[in-house]
């Protein structure tokens, strides 16, 4: 109980309310413009929340997140646009009602559908984080090491699409965190040591610059091919009815659990990320309202049910990706890789020495997602009307502001010793341009991001598994913790390419042959 | 330019690849201080081991890229792109030497009005520099308004003993406040002397944007943002 109080406390200050807000419209804003993602955001966040006690840090990005992946739905319900593929489900409904003036309704009931779906998922996280911490306790190094590798895998295999190029992405996201110095003899590892040494390179590729760059810098520029398609026009939104009907509520309540069960279930798995949640809770919408004795509307034909599902599925991904990455350090995807990177880089280590030592941090993250939600809620609300206007800010003034901030906020996180500041925005920019090729030939980012965070923690106790094995590198095969992973990394390789290939239709296979 | 693309990132990562083995083998392995019986494995075997994936994985892309291709036809501004690259090594060059007010405030203005040039808004290329001198001294001019603020704030703690004047909050508020009044006034008339609401709003843009980041880092943060041009 006291740690709950002490939790609560962390959170109950001015600057972290203050910072909650902020953090909300600004989630809400980047959600809501297409081209802007939550990751984008939480990156640009990520030297503010730098200089925040850790609380109130990750109380902002957490705003930022949860207010961001909200946001996405005002372009999708307004514009037949979602702000980000997580909201297309939502489009197809959201926009139905748009068109026939009832856009104030899917405003808001996309809101309260978010709402709803995010603090489920935050009771979820707050009953089965402490368990899954606890596990973690028959952790050696062999099955840190295993952990590691496996989320490496499971982010390459099935975030990315293309396994292969996931592989890569993850293989240089490693190469790039060894640069540097060796952890244990503190030899460097550098190109001409003799030079470097003594240089900022000598602590290698750091991590919010590279974020910043990876998908900062890398979006701004991404961006700048919508510069030349025009500002958009958006519709009228009345306010005569907001949300629904305390009858319909009642009458969607299995489809509410349902959506929301789903979301925070894929949310929990690393790797899977939104859009399935999103798919998968919109099909059983779909299912549940065309069922004969159901008394819902049908989804897809416009109403409010097709726009609930997907939103409160969609929410629920927050609260349940939270779980592998304050439990194991794996993150579900890209968004919250950053937010494992920014409790990294303040120092705080995921897992069960987190919830043992330092509870009071993990209930205030716990708090500060349901503040978060509460805050998103109300901001939404209140800027029903002013939000969508948002959507007339043109992509020529946007993407200066982004670059700016991107460098400033880099430079901001070493301040005071110049020259590594200048560093880190090199390393941003190089980064970003990197990002920027990546993105326009298809390769995943997020096994990248993930390689840079986990690429120390993979080699660290790779190495002292095996020193405790005595140098026996079968110690690995001997813990049935870390069989069970490589099984299931196997399974993460073996799937996907065997969907890919029973997937391959007739006339696909005679298209090829005919090539 | 997607089917290079298609095959020169493979083939980039593939060198790379290839300089980074030879990088790693060359530096040798070293092994745990205190290891006597020399069970660690040894610091390259990790980096050697990626970058063998990396390379083979890179050289596979680089075999079936033509079977990448999508028909992707993603518009790309090549000249636009390039531009903000230069004008962003510009930035990073002139940041420290030049300030953090100027910098930024110009470089702003550089590339919201690139921009406005790449979607064929009405902008002369002298009305544009006009407005850059302009967009400079009105940056100035309100950096040593805000400045003379924020000593005005010292003052008032120092002499009458109202300390709460010396916090960066408080300071940071009062800024906050003035700025956003200073900028809606002078706004209004510039919309009365020039009819582009472009050039208009790239110049309160700039000059908005680089002084909420001051304000935000400075002031809320106490970084040390480089000072440069302006000693003040």
């Amino acid at each position: 109980m006291n740690e709950i109080i002490a939790g609560l406390d962390l959170l109950l200050n001015f600057q972290t309310l203050f910072w909650i807000c902020v953090g909300s419209i600004l989630g809400i804003v980047l959600g809501a413009l297409p081209g802007l993602t939550a990751t984008m955001g939480l990156a640009l966040m990520l030297p503010v929340s730098f200089y925040l006690p850790t609380s109130t840090g990750m109380a902002l990005l957490l705003a930022v997140y949860t207010g961001a992946v909200s946001g996405a739905s005002i372009p999708a319900i307004l514009l037949g646009i979602p702000g980000n593929p997580n909201a297309l489900a939502t489009t197809e409904d959201g926009y139905k009602m748009s068109r026939r003036g009832l856009a104030g309704l899917a405003l808001g009931g996309a809101t309260l559908a978010s709402l709803i779906g995010g603090l489920f998922s935050v009771a979820v996280l707050c009953f089965f984080a402490p368990f899954l911490a606890k596990a973690t306790l028959a952790f050696g190094s062999s099955e840190k090491f295993a952990l590691a590798l496996l989320g490496l895998a499971v982010i390459a295999s099935i975030a990315s699409g293309n396994m292969v190029k996931g592989i890569l992405m993850g293989a240089f996201g490693i190469s790039l965190s060894m640069i540097g110095t060796d952890p244990f003899s503190n030899a460097p590892r550098m190109p001409f040591p003799e030079i470097f040494a003594t240089t900022p390179l000598q602590s290698g590729i750091k991590l919010i610059p590279a974020l910043i760059g990876l998908f900062g810098i890398s979006q701004a520029l991404f961006d700048l091919e919508r510069i030349k398609r025009g500002t958009l026009l958006i519709p009228q939104v009345t306010l005569d009815k907001l949300f629904p009907s305390w009858t319909k509520l009642k009458q969607m309540w299995r489809l509410i659990l349902e959506s929301a069960s789903i979301g925070t279930l894929i949310g929990a798995i690393p790797g899977t990320g939104a859009s399935i949640a999103v798919f998968l809770s919109y099909e059983r919408a779909k299912k549940i309202s065309h069922a004969p004795s159901s008394k819902l509307d049908p989804v897809g034909s416009g109403c409010i049910e097709g726009v609930f599902a997907p939103e409160v599925a969609n929410n629920a991904v927050t609260g349940g990706a939270l779980i592998p990455v304050l439990t194991l350090a794996i993150p579900g995807d890209a968004s919250t890789a950053v937010l494992l990177g920014a409790l990294m880089i303040k120092g705080v280590v995921p897992g069960y020495e987190l919830f043992q030592s330092d509870m009071p941090l993990v209930y205030s993250i716990f708090f500060g997602i349901g503040f978060s939600l509460i805050a998103m809620f109300v901001f939404q609300l209140i800027g029903i009307r002013i939000f969508p206007h948002i959507l007339r800010v043109p992509v020529s003034f946007l993407v200066p502001i982004i670059l700016i901030l991107s460098f400033v906020g880099t430079f901001a996180i070493d301040g005071q010793a110049v020259v590594t500041a200048t560093y880190n925005m090199a390393v941003a920019l190089v980064l970003g341009i990197l990002g920027y090729f990546l993105k326009k030939a298809d390769y995943p980012i997020s096994p990248l991001v993930l390689g840079l965070i986990l690429g120390s923690m993979l080699e660290e106790n790779f190495r002292l598994a095996i020193k405790i094995g005595q140098g026996n590198p079968f110690i690995f095969f001997q813990s049935p913790i870390v069989l069970i992973m490589l099984f299931i990394m196997l399974i993460t390789f073996i799937v996907p390419a065997m969907r890919k290939r029973f997937n391959r239709t007739p006339a696909t296979k005679d298209k090829k042959r005919s090539q | 330019m997607m089917f290079r693309l298609h095959f020169l990132l493979p083939f980039c990562f593939f060198l790379f690849s290839i300089s980074y083995l030879a990088f790693i083998l060359s530096l040798g392995s070293t092994t745990m201080i205190g290891d006597n019986y020399n069970y660690d494995p040894g610091g390259s075997i990790v980096p050697v081991t990626a970058t063998i994936i990396l390379g083979l994985t890179a050289l596979w892309l680089m075999i079936t890229h033509r079977s990448q291709e999508n028909g992707d036809k993603t518009e790309t501004s090549v000249g636009l792109i390039l531009c903000n690259i230069t004008i962003s090594i510009i930035f990073i060059s002139i940041f420290r030497p030049v300030g953090f007010i100027l910098s930024t405030g110009i470089v702003l203005y550089i590339l919201i009005l690139l921009n406005l040039w790449a979607e064929k808004r009405e902008i002369t290329k002298k009305s544009g520099v006009a407005w850059l001198s302009f967009t400079v001294v009105y940056l100035v001019v309100m950096y040593s308004v805000l400045r003379g603020l924020i000593k005005m704030s010292f003052w008032l703690a120092r002499h009458y003993g109202w300390t709460i004047f010396r916090e960066p909050a408080m300071q940071a508020g009062l800024v906050a406040l003035t700025l956003a009044l200073l900028v809606y006034l002078i706004g209004r008339m510039l919309k009365r002397v020039h009819r582009s609401s472009y050039i208009v709003a790239m110049i309160q843009t700039s000059v908005a944007t680089t002084l909420s980041i001051y304000v935000v880092f400075r002031l809320m943060f106490l970084v040390q943002l480089p000072t440069g041009l302006l000693k003040w």
